[in-house]
């Protein structure tokens, strides 16, 4: 770390400094940076292939088959990633900061814990959903076994996952090391390996012929419906999205390893749960995995699959811990306060597991209904607004003159042209029961809802432009003047 | 991410008062002095994304897909 070594600062503040850059919020300066070309593409990698993407196979079972369901994927998830990507990783890799500091110059200092509030939905919807495919993994172990178990197994075994998870989040980050050095290489190994199986076994022709699962009368609306999961899933990337491009070194490897590795590649993986799902005609991962691969081969991989929903679980709960350090109430808390406060959201997947189980394609959806929205605003912020300079001092100053400040800290025109993409999306598709307006068939929901409130915006800000508050001159750039923070919020 | 996993164990207390006057001012230190290297670090140094990279991530990543999954309606 470059400020290691900085004299004149006490070992405390050394500490503090290497903490913050670690785990916190401090902008990352080049030297400070984890990934090159190779590294971010091998992060992003090990992102995608992971334990989420046999639910998003599983759900696309349900609406299509082998082939439509893998171009739906393919092409979804590269549309939703580019979508994702472009704004907040460039802005991420020029300034170092990530997404919820990074969204405060389009949303304003308070504004911006709306998409907090999002960042957190999503997060703890992903976790919950798979501590309970975590308890479906452990009932389907114990059934192997012999054993009678009833579906309060599931409930069960999702506390234990919650519990599993406090202790892996609390205890550092030795643990998960550890588990995630076995667990990604492991996961490509068990995907290659039940491809291999599933075509060996079954053979391309069964798996293209197999029909989907649960499908609406008209193959139109199921191919849009995939479409439409596919691209949601893609936008669920966007808190991740900022925390990698952060950590890159270069422009080009804060873009092309996310939207190949994170869309084309996760896509592919997701794949091979759709097929699979297809084939042993079931959308849950858990149940699949002992008819394809033996009863020995099938619960080994159960009982792996089962660690690395915990891992996947635990990224999950650290990123959620870090994000409600951006509430003031709790910037000052202790770690294992801000865990706890994260899995709380997580207790009702212990008394209803299958039930919002069930939901879990619905849930994928909303993720389309929150994040449109938010992409569109920021791309039409970030590349046509500002050309792709922002203040990076205003992002940490909540003094009323700081431009990102707005309107006692919120940017009404982003905020109601957030509200305006929501209310697009559910116009044209509700995400909790598929009801679909007409031209969702050629238009899909998430596209219009983040190109309209994008329009807008912009319309907005060329029309009446925000108030520079603080005059440039007031602030010197560069010199060892007067500082630039008169509010800090670090 | 999991190389940034924070440290603190649980029964850590709140920081006592001091120890949060330092961290502030610390870090507000820290923050001026990034800027100011943010501020003199040239563009060219985080690396080229050009109107040609633009073009190929909207042509590949959004265009075609498109297209694709019309084609394939």
């Amino acid at each position: 770390m470059g400020e290691e070594n900085q004299p004149g600062l006490s070992a405390d503040q050394q500490a503090i400094i290497r903490e913050e850059t670690l785990y916190g919020r401090l902008p990352l300066l080049p030297e400070e940076r984890e990934y090159g070309p190779l590294g971010a593409n091998a992060t992003c990698f090990a992102y995608a292939v992971a334990t989420w993407c046999f639910l998003e196979g599983g759900y696309m079972a349900n609406y299509l088959g082998a082939v439509d369901g893998l171009i739906c994927l393919v092409t979804g998830s590269l549309i939703g990633l580019f979508l994702v990507t472009m704004a907040p990783a460039l802005a991420g890799q020029r300034y170092g900061v990530e997404a919820i500091d990074y969204t405060k110059t389009a949303f304003g200092q308070r504004g911006s814990r709306v998409l907090l509030v999002f960042y957190l939905i999503n997060q703890l919807g992903w976790t919950g959903l798979i501590l309970v495919m975590f308890g479906n993994g452990v009932r389907n172990i114990l059934i192997a076994f012999g054993f009678d178990v009833g579906t309060w197994v599931v409930g069960a075994g999702v506390l234990v996952g919650i519990w599993l998870c406090y202790f892996l989040v609390t205890r550092g980050v030795h643990w998960l090391n550890i588990s995630n050095a076995y667990l990604g290489p492991g996961l490509v190994v068990l995907v290659l390996m039940m491809f291999y199986l599933l075509l060996d076994g079954h053979g391309w022709e069964k798996i293209a012929a197999a029909e989907p699962l649960d499908p609406f009368e008209n193959r139109w609306m199921n191919y849009m419906i995939g479409m439409e999961l596919s691209i949601a899933g893609g936008l669920s990337w966007w808190g991740g999205i900022g925390f990698l491009a952060r950590n890159t070194r270069t422009r080009r490897s804060s873009v092309y390893p996310e939207i190949i590795q994170l869309g084309f590649v996760m896509a592919l993986v997701c794949s091979v749960a759709l097929f699979s799902s297809l084939v042993i005609r079931t959308s849950d991962p858990t149940e699949w995995m002992i008819p394809i691969g033996g009863f020995a081969m099938g619960l080994a991989a159960l009982v792996f699959v089962a660690i690395a929903n915990i891992s996947s679980s635990a990224i999950s709960i650290f990123a959620s811990g870090l994000a409600l350090r951006h509430l003031r109430v709790l910037r000052a808390r202790p770690w294992w306060h801000l865990v706890l406060w994260s899995l709380v959201p997580c207790l009702p997947f212990v008394f209803w597991p299958t039930e919002l189980y069930d939901m879990g394609s619905n849930f994928l959806t909303y993720n389309g209904t929150l994040f449109a929205p938010v992409v569109g605003i920021l791309f039409a912020d970030f590349v046509f607004l500002r050309r792709q300079k922002l203040n990076l001092a205003a992002i940490f100053d909540d003094d009323p003159s700081s431009e990102y400040y707005y309107s006692r800290g919120f940017h009404w025109p982003a905020l109601i042209c957030l509200a305006l993409g929501q209310v697009v999306y559910f116009a044209l598709l509700d995400p909790m029961t598929y009801e679909a307006h007409g031209a969702f068939l050629y238009l899909t929901a998430s596209l219009p809802a983040a190109v309209a409130p994008a329009i807008v915006y912009l319309l907005w800000m060329k029309l009446f432009p925000p108030h520079r508050v603080r005059l440039e001159e007031a602030a010197p750039a560069g010199g060892s003047g007067a500082p630039r923070l008169a509010q800090p919020n670090i | 991410m999991t190389d940034e996993m924070p440290t603190d164990r649980p029964g850590t207390g709140k920081p006592p008062a001091s120890h949060q006057a330092l961290r502030s001012e610390t870090l507000n230190a820290e923050l001026e002095r990034r800027f100011e290297i943010f501020e003199n670090i040239d563009d060219d140094d985080f690396g080229r994304f050009t109107g040609t990279d633009w073009a190929i991530c909207t042509v590949a990543f959004f265009l075609l897909p498109i297209v694709i999954a019309w084609w394939a309606l």
